[in-house]
């Protein structure tokens, strides 16, 4: 804990404060859009105040959708896929920064190509697969390719941030008597747990905000994600703004609160120490 | 490049981590050769297809015309000099100048909108690696533009970027503003005629608009530079404090080499994905732009899903695009031997 | 003990596998072991706003209500056509296209093939003519591809001119004397006199404040290239007409709707915005536009005031632009289910069920006799006009190159408008047809008449 001037600590405060100012002008426009009647959402120049704040607007775009079943639906999709996601792509980065196999270089060229392929061409086959396997209307085209490495995205991001952990560590569980999958599990994942959080909440934002699949695999209107959701307020003439701004945020809440909640843990790990030991007893 | 014997716990027989290696891997091998790898394959056997993806039986073996009518050109006929890809050694007017047109939009889209967005996330996440109080505010506030669903950024930035009345302009006629009564004083003329761009509705600033987005959303990478910085260990500090290096010292002898994979990792799949990008163009395109936002998947969309549907020629490019994007990243992985700094022994 | 131990975490393991097996499996086993499944379950599809979703969950009600044995599946997809049509192709590849589906009449022709012919369950008509029990003759072409029936229409939209009475009256005012809304019979003169009577500077500072007429794209002015007796296409759609005499008057109009005598903004004096909200905040008098736009207004302060007029009479006549979604039937489903599926099928072109569509506002009915519901919300002030244009009523030329002849027309277009002093519309026409893209699929000889 260094001592800082007075000085610089308000200067930095105000230096995060404009910054965030700027960062957060479109989230503040739209609280704006979202309080006005549709007349005054749609008027140019827009209005920076709002004459009477219209909270109906909250009621109406909860109220016109099933909203709260389907920020269930996109809770459950969403957590069940992050985690699947960042467990098998830890597996699968920890098993390319340090554990030796056959075949390991050739796979790792897969890994690297299968990024380098746009998804709308491998729609077709999915799609396919996926009618043959009967998982059409259900969450499993969503959710099984999670559990399956998740993206090669997870499988990189690990594979980076375990090549940065010293072998030490993984020498010293081995000397303690550890096996794979406790060495794996009780000291590499937490020694990388600032990764991990990341991980977990870039996999969480983004089968959260995912529309495309869920519209194509789902048929049940009430098993939709509010992704979809969102999207039944828009029309070809344009949108109904106001409403739809309203259930943007409504959806954005809980996303920010609990990024608020856990993102202490990302500054977690080796600094302070870097010691994480393996005890063989826990 | 790779020795397997040197990484690792070094003490286990080869066959035993074989096997675990292997183990730990598999989930990830069967959904990549599942959904990737046969997938690719089946496309890259389309590419040699005409199809429009209704009937298994209107499939129609044409071997290497589709890439003959994408990469090809007529002979004996001018290119258009209004294009922004033309140059004049051409030879003749290409078959497909969308295809040109989108492949100049989507590069120069990505060179710009990479390192900016590197940039802007690195120093987002200098200034959030201090310890104040608040700091989870902060945080929070930086990272939300990352999660605003797709649409309603849209919508929030297509006013925001509006030429009259958008907050954009105005700052940057604020700015004018202020300058004007200064470069009078000194004799100039003043900024009475200075142009304001038209952001989305101009073929030449809509991609600076994007990519201005593009920065806005860096609060992703900027999560992986704040997790890097979190991971570099306290004693490297204290060994340079100790051996009398100021700030600017530390950064560049301390922290930079230490974040140096994550700036790998974050530029490799900053340029895949930029190359790559879809739903920006997808929901921002308009007529104003003249193809402006036409980029390559978004291109590649329209052959396939929209009519006259041309499954067939969409895997072509998807598969040209795959030759470029895996041209450039051989590039960029070949550098990293020179630039990025692992704690631990061997290469990738 | 630890032996004990292992056999405990083997249990364990095994259970997960089974439970994890089962999720993922008993589906695929389900879906092939009955393939034939539910008789009495009919699966419908449609694509929408909420407010499609609710007004077909109210028709479903409906036949359910009336068919107590049988089920709909309601599969909605959010959004408007493009990604239900992507998932629909999907549908088709897999074998897995719904029973009965909402279509727009653009694609329908390539996919028309998949379809049931429906010529035996059109609504029964009388003797007499326009009888209301009848489907709209122009909708029903619409889905009639090589002599069947492969659709019915369902719904659809013209387009006819907004009118902001606000602006009228704000006109009126500047001017001193008023301006009167269309009439019924307004000729292409008359709205070139009313637009620019509506066109005001009302603070005098040398900028327009108020502008008569929102220059619409092309496929929104081919009311206007049709009254002029021009023409883009020829009947079976392969030919190019858009050149000679009539085509030229048609641009030169669309071209000085901003010079000399400027009744449309440019976009820079309008912001950018879209065309409904320039109407809606009063900048624009009047705008071309269809049905859709009336629930949209009925929620702003316009709801009680908007007007509607028909389409100005030029040398060519009065004609304007529709276009229709149909309903269509899977084509070779089992005996009993295709039951269903057509009492369905007869049920959305029926009366009550096209009177619940129509009572929302959004399109026009296809039965002639659900045109009271369509009036009821405003008691026909205004909605009985799209009814009557219903009877110079033209549908929009169906193409599989639409999207490029689409493209190069505003390419041209936007050309002419930027260099209005250099090219003359005969150019720009020529320079049209001459466009490689448009030679590449259509077939351009010299200006011909039609």
């Amino acid at each position: 804990m260094r001592r800082r001037s007075c000085v610089k600590t308000v200067a930095l405060y105000a230096l995060l404060t404009a910054v965030g100012a700027v960062v957060v002008l479109p989230l503040l426009w739209a609280l704006l859009t979202s309080l006005q009647p549709l007349d005054e959402a749609l008027r140019y120049p827009p209005s920076w105040r709002v004459s009477s704040p219209r909270w109906q607007n909250y009621v109406d775009a909860v109220g016109t959708l099933p909203f709260a079943r389907f920020m269930l639906n996109s809770l459950f999709i969403a957590t069940v896929s992050a985690v699947g996601a960042v467990l098998t792509g830890a597996m699968a980065g920890y098993a390319f920064a340090c554990l030796p196999w056959r075949g390991k270089r050739v796979w790792f060229a897969v890994l690297l190509g299968s990024l380098m392929i746009p998804s709308q061409v491998l729609l077709i086959p999915h799609f396919v697969l996926y009618e043959t396997l009967g998982w059409i209307g259900t969450y499993k085209p969503l959710i099984v390719p999670a559990w399956l490495g998740g993206g090669a995205f997870n499988v990189l991001l690990f594979h980076q941030f375990f090549k940065r952990v010293p072998r030490e560590l993984a020498e010293a569980a081995a000397l303690d008597g550890a096996g794979a999958w406790q060495t794996f599990s009780r000291v590499m994942l937490p020694a990388a747990r600032p990764v991990v959080i990341t991980a977990v909440i870039l996999s969480f934002i983004f089968h959260w905000r995912d529309f495309f699949r869920p519209l194509i695999y789902l048929t049940d209107f009430n098993t939709f994600p509010i992704s979809l959701g969102l999207r039944m307020y828009q029309t070809s003439t344009g949108s109904w703004v106001n409403l739809l701004m309203a259930a943007s945020l409504l959806s954005l809440l809980p996303l920010g609160v609990a990024f608020l909640l856990c993102q202490r843990h990302l500054t977690h790990g080796l600094r302070s120490s870097g010691r994480v030991g393996y005890n063989p007893r826990r | 490049m790779m020795r397997p014997e040197t990484t690792g716990a070094g003490a286990k027989p080869e066959r035993r981590g074989s096997l675990t290696g292997g183990g730990f891997a598999a989930p990830w091998m069967l959904g990549v050769v599942t959904l990737t790898l046969l997938p690719m394959l089946a496309s890259a056997v389309l590419s040699f297809t005409r199809w429009d993806g209704l009937t298994w039986a209107d499939i129609e073996w044409v071997a290497l015309e589709n890439y003959a009518d994408l990469l090809g050109f007529e002979p004996d006929s001018q290119a258009s000099s209004r294009d922004p890809w033309y140059f004049e050694s051409l030879p003749g007017r290409p078959n497909d100048p969308r295809f040109y047109q989108a492949l100049y939009n989507t590069t120069v889209y990505s060179f710009a909108a990479v390192p900016l967005g590197l940039a802007a996330a690195l120093m987002l996440a200098l200034l959030l690696d201090v310890k104040l109080r608040g700091m989870a505010v902060f945080r929070t506030l930086y990272y939300l533009p990352h999660v605003l669903a797709g649409v309603a950024t849209v919508m929030v930035w297509s006013w925001l970027f509006n030429p009259r009345f958008g907050w954009v302009n105005a700052a940057i006629r604020a700015v004018y503003g202020a300058l004007d009564p200064i470069l009078v004083a000194l004799g100039f003329e003043g900024t009475a005629a200075w142009p304001v761009p038209d952001w989305l509705y101009s073929p030449a600033a809509c991609k600076p608009a994007l990519v201005l987005m593009h920065v806005w959303t860096a609060g992703g990478a900027m999560l992986i530079f704040l997790a890097a910085l979190q991971s570099v260990p306290a004693s490297l500090y204290e060994a340079a404090a100790i051996d009398g290096a100021g700030r600017w010292k530390r950064f560049r002898a301390v922290t930079l080499p230490q974040i140096t994979p994550a700036i790998y990792f974050n530029l490799i799949l900053g340029i895949v994905y930029s190359l790559q990008a879809f739903s920006q163009p997808y929901l921002l395109q308009n007529r104003a732009q003249e193809n402006g936002l036409l980029f390559y998947v978004l291109y590649l969309y329209q052959c396939a899903f929209q009519e006259p549907h041309r499954l067939g020629y969409a895997c072509a490019l998807a598969w040209t695009m795959f030759a470029v994007i895996m041209l450039l990243t051989l590039l960029t992985v070949r550098s990293g031997r020179w630039w990025v700094h692992y704690e631990s022994e061997g290469a990738l | 003990m630890s032996g004990k131990r292992i056999t405990l975490r083997r249990i364990t393991f095994a259970t997960v596998g089974l439970a994890v097996g089962y999720w993922l499996f008993a589906d695929t086993v389900r879906h092939h072991a009955d393939r034939a499944a539910d008789p009495n379950l009919i699966r419908f599809s449609h694509f929408g706003t909420y407010q499609d979703y609710e007004t077909w969950a109210e028709v479903i009600r409906a036949f359910e209500a009336d068919h107590p044995r049988l089920h709909v599946r309601q599969e909605y997809v959010s959004g408007w056509y493009g990604l239900y049509d992507t998932k629909m192709r999907q549908q088709i590849l897999s074998g897995t296209l719904p029973d009965v589906v909402l279509v727009q009449y653009g694609p329908f022709r390539s996919i028309a093939e998949h379809f049931e012919p429906l010529d035996d369950h059109l609504p029964v008509a009388t003797s007499a003519a326009d009888s209301p029990n009848e489907l709209d003759a122009t909708a029903l072409r619409c889905f009639r591809v090589d002599g069947r029936q492969r659709g019915l229409p369902v719904s659809g939209g013209n387009l006819l001119i907004y009118c902001n009475p606000e602006c009228f009256q704000r006109a009126g005012e500047h001017r001193g004397h008023e301006i009167a809304l269309p009439s019924a019979d307004w000729t292409l003169a008359d709205f070139r006199q009313t637009a620019e009577a509506l066109t005001c500077d009302f603070d005098g500072d040398g900028k327009l404040d108020q502008f008569g007429f929102w220059q619409p794209r092309w496929v929104y002015y081919l009311p206007f290239i049709w009254s002029f007796g021009a023409d883009v296409l020829d009947e079976t759609n392969t030919e190019w007409r858009f050149t000679g005499p009539e085509a030229e008057a048609a641009v030169r109009f669309y071209q000085q709707l901003r010079f000399p005598h400027q009744v449309s903004p440019r976009p820079e004096e309008v912001a950018q915005i879209i065309q409904d909200v320039g109407f809606l905040t009063g900048k624009v008098a009047m705008c071309v536009n269809g049905p859709w736009f009336q629930p949209f207004l009925a929620r702003t302060k316009l709801a009680d005031t908007y007007a509607v007029a028909h389409i100005p009479a030029g040398p060519g006549g009065r004609v304007t632009r529709v276009t229709w979604d149909g309903i269509a039937m899977r084509r070779e489903l089992p005996r009993d289910r295709r039951r269903g599926a057509e009492g369905f099928v007869r049920f959305v072109c029926s009366p009550r069920a096209q009177g619940i569509l129509a009572r929302t506002q959004r399109a026009l009915p296809a039965l002639r006799g659900a045109a009271t519901e369509f009036t009821r919300r405003d008691g026909g002030r205004v909605s009985r006009r799209f009814i009557e244009a219903l009877s110079y009523s033209r549908l929009q030329p169906q193409t599989p190159h639409f999207a490029t002849m689409d493209r190069a027309i505003n390419r041209h277009l936007r050309r002419l408008l930027a260099d209005h002093d250099r090219s003359t519309p005969a150019e720009m026409l020529a320079e049209l047809a001459a466009d490689p893209a448009i030679g590449k699929h259509f077939v351009v000889t010299g200006g011909q008449r039609r």
